[in-house]
């Protein structure tokens, strides 16, 4: 299994990057999701972490998503469902979400995440 | 911005195909430029976002971009009386989707936020994955301005409109 590395848009802001490297486990989604074939972009995305989860090894899973839109969070939610899926079956998962200081409406949106997960999202600030 | 409580600035107007570079052209311009607190730049860009998209899935006039897709044609006008901004979309409807919009909107502007969130996260879960998220995005866009939807169907020509305004403060 290799990492996954996804930024065939880099000039089109509502494609995120896609970063998950396989050898240390730490993956991370940057940027704004508003894309309008939204399953055609997290589909590998979403099969990468299922086969990744099948090596049983750690993941810290970032998220720095400044804007999402309503059928990219359906995605979100489904990466965060497997993650709780994954540690209620004993994988090390630490998931964060970074957001900017100013917008109390991005912290909104992560502990809704938290909330309806059961997944621990620890938010972080940067400025 | 110097503007007395009823004249209005317009920010920006647009009237055409409502592909993705022009939204996220405009939306730029929004986030970054516009003279307000990120706060407010950030939750009229989302607004913005959503709205925009609502017209370039549903609207029944579409023109054809490449790789044979269709996306929607409307308007979507901004404008600032100096301290809220109004953001409006009008594009065609199907006649029949009048009256099942104007019920929706009105079920969205009675519920509380709690409800609204609620309903978002019952509805996200139902959807399939290949769902455009239409009916979440107006509970989205009532949740992001903080503010009443302002929905309206209008008939011109035989063609059916649907106008929806939101107020970011």
């Amino acid at each position: 299994m290799e990492s996954l590395y996804i930024n065939n848009y880099p000039d089109l802001v509502y494609y995120p990057l896609v970063n998950f490297n396989y050898y240390s486990g730490v993956c991370e989604i940057v940027g704004e999701s508003y894309m309008e074939e939204t399953f055609k972009f997290y589909e590998p995305v979403i099969r990468w972490l299922k086969d990744y989860i099948q090596e049983k090894k750690p993941i810290e899973f970032n998220l720095k998503l400044t804007y999402f839109n309503t059928a990219s969070s359906r995605f979100i939610l489904e990466i965060l469902d497997l993650l709780k899926s994954y540690q209620d079956n004993g994988g090390q998962v630490k998931v964060n979400w970074y957001y900017k200081r100013e917008d109390p409406d991005m912290l909104m949106e992560i502990q809704g995440f938290e909330a309806e997960t059961g997944l621990k999202i620890t938010p972080i600030i940067f400025d | 911005m110097n503007a007395n409580a009823t004249d209005k600035k317009i920010v920006f107007s647009y009237e055409g195909p409502f592909n993705m570079r022009i939204i996220s052209s405009l939306g730029k311009y929004l986030a970054e430029y516009l003279d307000a607190s990120f706060e407010t730049r950030m939750s009229l860009y989302r607004v913005f976002i959503e709205i925009s998209q609502n017209v370039a899935l549903y609207s029944e006039d579409r023109v054809k971009q490449e790789l044979d897709n269709t996306v929607g044609v409307g308007k979507v006008h901004i404008e600032t009386d100096g301290k809220s901004y109004f953001c409006t979309t009008k594009n065609r409807i199907r006649p029949e989707h009048g009256d099942i919009l104007i019920n929706y909107c009105q079920r969205i502007n009675e519920a509380t936020t709690n409800d609204l969130i609620k309903l978002k996260e019952k509805l996200r879960r139902e959807s399939s994955i290949k769902d455009n998220g239409a009916h979440i995005g107006l509970i989205s866009i009532r949740l992001f301005s903080k503010n009443l939807l302002d929905v309206s169907i209008t008939k011109e020509n035989d063609n059916t409109y649907f106008t929806i305004s939101s107020i970011i403060s």
